[in-house]
């Protein structure tokens, strides 16, 4: 039993980086902006953070920094699209290709070196506070002003703007906002689940999973935590079929497969009757 | 601002970055411009330019077709993986080489490409999603391979194709050249091409040309799916020649999806912007011996686009 004990615990750890990646760019999703770029933004966080965690000794400052790393690469995102009205879905894609590339400069600076490790754990504080975040932006969406107008920005902007409602500092200001928590869920990765240590490819593709999993928790915070909680649980059974046997490479395609799976039955279930922000993703 | 001059801005303001990031390494920022100096009066290099913008530029004709019928697909990468991998069965383990090896690539990478497509027009699945997740499981899938079926020797690595397998630069340019053209034929002079253009800047008008929007998703995975195949056979005859375990994929597909936009989402503009980027890269391995990481190059790759995307905004308004 010490062996699902150990499944749970990794797969608890794998749910705080995918929910906290997943709840910023849910909120901006709501406010009717798409920013790809949540895989560079969270390489970044990574590379900074263990940067950082070398340099300070001591972890939890070094998530904060990798953060605050992302939070201003995030301007290349929010400057080209929000400000000037670029097309969101190319900066998108050009912010994932910066982040990559500025977090392999970053990284070579450590020089394979490991930052002090957080230990990993469900009832680390980094855990606590994403939950207390879903709370926090459940409350915020649902029942306040701010939440009002911002989810009155995503269903129409051009109506938003006509009420008086501040547009840009809205989308801005979330943009920002979700840069900053995929920043930390890279620090996480690299200082939680790789034991402080960064290489390339580090994040391995989990900035595009959080972005299937804002859809498949539809938009809503509580509903993002119960799609990472599922990811993450998915993650962690590499282990599992690792050690049934299971080639590693084929291990390593699970949950990628199970993301691709869902969204297929999430969009042939729920595509017809339920309605995502209506400026998102926005097809015919 | 007009078009070209937004472009040649954003590649200035993308290089300026470069330059500015080079600050903080050994040789400095003067490195980039005596790199970039140093590959076009070599032929040697401008051998290695010309075979490493082959299949950016192929991927990327293709991927500005799908763009163009507003198909957001980022699964060049997987697509050109597979169907390298496929070329490479063909040559090195079958030695069936030429013509067949090149279609066996197509095909692997059209039937790769079309996943997303189906999954988009039957069930409406995004397909920027739905691609990058296949490009994770493509990796998935040739890393299996050559820890298996593929394994040649102590390591864990693929046979490789021999020197004289390896194909010419104009040659490999050649069919970047024609591919392009072909497309932008394709999309200009052909009442398929016009509706796809249609649907991709107004998906009611597409109705004009008598194309239902399932057809034009399909036919946008199909052909930049069939193209990153192509991409894939010049990528492995040209340099790659042989695979071994990877734990990122090589990311030249992700360099078409670059050239794609940078050129303006026409096949003959990917094709320029192939040349550019592989020149930048050619120069980036010129200065990793000097300390400066490779992923230079693609720093300011991204940066000239999206510079060269906002500008343009700005001057359409």
């Amino acid at each position: 039993m010490a062996d699902l004990h150990g499944i749970v615990v990794a797969a608890l750890a794998n749910t705080v980086p995918l929910a906290l990646a997943g709840l910023g760019e849910a909120l901006l999703e709501r406010s009717g902006r798409v920013n790809l770029g949540v895989e560079g933004l969270m390489a970044v966080g990574a590379a900074v953070g263990v940067l950082a965690g070398i340099h300070l000794g001591n972890p939890y400052p070094a998530l904060v920094i990798g953060g605050l790393a992302a939070a201003l690469l995030s301007l290349l995102y929010v400057i080209p699209v929000i400000v000037l009205g670029a097309d969101q879905i190319v900066a998108g894609l050009a912010l994932f290709f910066a982040g990559t590339a500025l977090a392999d400069l970053a990284g070579a600076a450590t020089g394979g070196a490991p930052a002090p490790p957080l230990v990993g754990s469900p009832w680390d504080p980094v855990a606590a506070s994403t939950l207390a975040l879903v709370v926090a932006s459940t409350l915020l969406l649902y029942r306040s002003w701010l939440g009002v107008e911002i989810r009155a920005v995503g269903e129409s902007m051009e109506h938003a703007q006509a009420r008086g409602l501040r547009v840009a500092q809205i989308q801005g200001g979330l943009a920002i906002a979700a840069a900053f928590l995929a920043g930390v869920a890279g620090a996480y990765m690299a200082l939680a689940l790789h034991n402080g240590r960064w290489y390339s490819g580090i994040t391995a593709g989990w900035g595009w999973i959080a972005l299937g999993l804002v859809i498949l928790g539809y938009w809503s915070p509580p509903g993002v935590l119960l799609a990472s909680l599922l990811a993450g649980a998915l993650l962690s059974s590499r282990t599992l079929l690792a050690a049934h046997g299971v080639n590693e490479a084929i291990a390593d395609m699970a949950p990628y497969l199970a993301v691709l799976a869902s969204l297929l039955v999430m969009s042939l279930v729920a595509g017809r009757r339920a309605r995502p922000p209506s400026m998102v993703w926005r097809r015919e | 601002m007009g078009r070209l001059t937004s472009i040649i801005a954003g590649i200035a303001l993308g290089l300026m970055a470069g330059m500015i990031g080079l600050l903080a390494t050994q040789p400095g920022p003067l490195a980039l411009p005596r790199a970039l100096a140093a590959v076009l009066t070599s032929p040697g290099l401008l051998e290695n330019v010309a075979r490493l913008a082959a299949p950016i530029a192929v991927a990327g004709s293709g991927l500005a077709l799908a763009y163009r019928a507003g198909f957001i697909t980022i699964g060049s990468e997987g697509q050109m993986l597979l169907a390298s991998l496929a070329s490479l069965y063909l040559i090195a383990y079958l030695d069936i080489g030429g013509p067949w090896s090149l279609l066996a690539a197509v095909l692997v990478g059209a039937v790769w490409g079309l996943v997303p497509g189906l999954f988009r027009a039957y069930a409406g699945v995004n397909e920027v999603l739905s691609s990058l997740m296949l490009n994770y499981i493509a990796l998935s899938i040739v890393n299996y391979l050559v820890s298996t079926s593929l394994r040649e020797g102590a390591f864990t690595q693929t046979r490789f194709i021999g020197e004289d397998k390896v194909l010419e630069a104009p040659l490999a340019l050649g069919i970047a050249l024609l591919t392009a053209l072909g497309l932008e034929a394709f999309l200009t002079h052909t009442i398929p091409g016009a509706a796809m253009q249609a649907y991709g800047s107004a998906p009611r008008m597409a109705k004009t040309y008598l194309a239902t929007s399932r057809r034009i998703i399909l036919q946008a995975a199909l052909a930049s799916g069939a193209a990153a195949g192509l991409a894939g056979y010049l990528m492995l005859t040209g340099f790659q020649r042989g695979f071994t375990a990877m734990s990122t994929t090589p990311g030249y597909g992700y360099m078409g999806v670059l050239a794609a936009w940078l050129g303006l989402r026409s096949p003959l503009g990917a094709l320029g912007a192939a040349l550019l980027f592989s020149l930048l890269a050619t120069a980036g391995y010129l200065l990793q011996p000097q300390g400066v990481p490779g992923s230079m190059a693609l720093l300011v790759q991204a940066l000239a686009v999206l510079a060269t995307v906002t500008l343009l905004s700005r001057g359409g308004r």
